[in-house]
């Protein structure tokens, strides 16, 4: 009984002695690999998480600005639109103006033509009807036609031929 | 005194009593250093006794002395318990 | 059957009487097995440690980093804080070497080293040890002297607490020592007796001998798996007390 009670130095010593080298070598070859293999990633994981939430920030950043540039071009491009709309309507008022101002040019310039030709078809056709008044008055009469009369008959035929033109025109 | 159901299921800590589970383990540790103070102090009286050869009174002081001590151990760790301050309650 | 003979064979220590010139060598049966755990946690620890990719070897760092992590994180820093890191080696080391001699104790034949006293008031001095030496590295030598009484004590008082408080560091180093000792002692003797009950009886007659066996070997199984729970229980503790006392001495300002 007395042995379970007092303490034995010696072996006190050596458990001391023993459990220190222990700790040691303990601590050179198991725990120094282990808590370093710990440490590292934890810290790997914390630079992760702080790069994480550093790159999610500048994403948002990011698209804050994007979003206001996307804003501008917008507006810009609504005023552009606007501006290419009142531009696209004045262009069309001036094209029709001229449009319409060169038509009527153009009709002025036909009517002015079909005037001219008329005409010219008028004294073609009178000298046509001169010359065969003239055969049928030199065949019927087959007289010498005298002048002046003859150009008294041409005339009053040729009146004749212009009332019906213009009866017709 | 904050209860268990103050705080979301997932987020309950896990408290025996009011104290932490370090300050539990320091509780239930009190019991036998009083016994070891009163132990030592008859062992004290006792080798008094062998030295003067005063026959029982050497381990009767040691007895009260060794009960003082304990006591003294037993309240000054009861109070740094109590007014530590993660043990105090929110009120 | 001699039964004294035979809990002094199974409880107490043996010395083997290994002299070197004139100076008494502490071989004893206790201390040869206390050799034999050590060589086997060194094994473990450099297993648990292996560098390599294959599946064991990843198995087994990954039950290392969860033992550290464990030890790290539930018993060092809440006890002494984040500066208790260094401080994390022995408490590994602590915790596997009274968990492996406890447990080395369950196994038939073996000896049980921590229900030797000096054992385990080797371990506990080695404990005491680390609060004084953590004691001196946070406050300086004088700081942790005066760290012993409380601040604002009148200067009458001083000559009265100061043994005082010394003897309260001295008591809990003890009682470290005494908790595990008395835990592993009464067990292993509590195992020892049920079995001794069953030879004892049968010594006076052998059909009550047998007869006694089974409600003994019950008790028996059901002691051994307390004694396992014991075992695990009381290395916890003894661990988790030391860094609470390191701590309270780390943090006594």
């Amino acid at each position: 009984m007395e042995n379970l009670l007092n303490p034995d130095f010696g072996v006190m010593a050596l458990t001391i002695v023993n459990f220190l080298l222990l700790v040691w070598l303990l601590h050179k070859f198991a725990w120094k690999g282990l808590i370093g293999a710990l440490e590292k990633r934890e810290k790997q994981i914390a630079e992760d998480k702080a790069a994480a939430a550093q790159a999610r920030q500048e994403a948002q950043q990011i698209k804050a600005d994007l979003d206001a540039k996307l804003q501008d071009i917008a507006s810009q491009a609504a005023q552009k639109v606007q501006e290419a709309v009142a531009l696209g309507n004045a262009q069309k008022e001036q094209i029709l103006a001229e449009t319409q101002r060169q038509a009527e040019h153009l009709i002025a310039q036909a009517k002015v033509q079909i005037e001219a030709e008329k005409n010219k078809a008028l004294s073609d056709v009178r000298a046509q009807v001169v010359s065969t008044a003239l055969l049928a008055a030199a065949k019927i009469t087959q007289q010498q036609i005298d002048q002046q009369a003859a150009t008294r008959v041409v005339d009053a035929v040729l009146q004749q031929v212009q009332e019906s033109g213009q009866a017709r025109a | 005194m904050t209860k268990k159901k103050d705080f979301p299921k997932e987020k309950r800590p896990i408290r025996l009593g009011p104290f932490s589970p370090q300050d539990h383990l320091v509780i239930t540790t009190l019991g036998l250093e009083f016994a070891v103070a009163v132990a030592l102090g008859v062992g004290g009286g006792f080798w008094i006794d062998t030295r003067f050869s005063s026959a029982p009174w050497g381990m009767v002081s040691g007895v009260f002395c060794g009960f003082a001590l304990g006591m003294y151990i037993l309240i000054k760790e009861s109070r740094r318990l109590s007014q530590e301050e993660k043990n105090k309650e929110q009120k | 059957m001699d039964v004294s003979h035979t809990i002094a064979h199974h409880i107490l220590d043996h010395d083997f009487g290994v002299m070197l010139g004139g100076f008494h060598l502490p071989v004893t049966a206790h201390t040869l097995t206390m050799l034999g755990i050590s060589i086997v946690l060194l094994a473990v620890a450099m297993l648990l440690s292996m560098k390599g990719k294959s599946l064991f070897a990843r198995l087994m760092n990954t039950i290392g980093e969860e033992y550290v992590s464990f030890m790290r994180d539930g018993i060092v820093i809440p006890g002494i804080g984040k500066e208790g890191v260094a401080f994390l080696p022995y408490f590994c080391t602590l915790f596997l070497f009274i968990l492996f001699s406890n447990l080395a104790g369950l196994i038939p034949q073996m000896k049980t080293i921590t229900s030797n006293i000096s054992v385990t008031g080797g371990l506990a001095l080695c404990s005491g040890g680390l609060i004084v030496y953590a004691g001196i590295q946070a406050h300086g030598f004088w700081g942790f002297i005066k760290s012993f009484v409380p601040g604002g004590t009148p200067w009458w008082l001083i000559p009265l607490m100061f043994p005082l408080e010394v003897i309260s560091l001295l008591i809990r180093v003890c009682v470290l020592a005494i908790r595990l000792f008395a835990n592993m002692l009464s067990g292993h003797m509590v195992l020892l007796s049920l079995l001794l009950i069953i030879f004892i009886i049968g010594q006076m007659s052998k059909i009550a001998g047998v007869g006694a066996a089974f409600p003994a070997m019950g008790l028996e199984i059901f002691m051994t798996f307390l004694e396992l729970l014991v075992a695990f229980l009381q290395a916890y503790v003894f661990t988790l007390l030391t860094s609470i006392y390191v701590g309270l001495v780390v943090h006594s300002h």
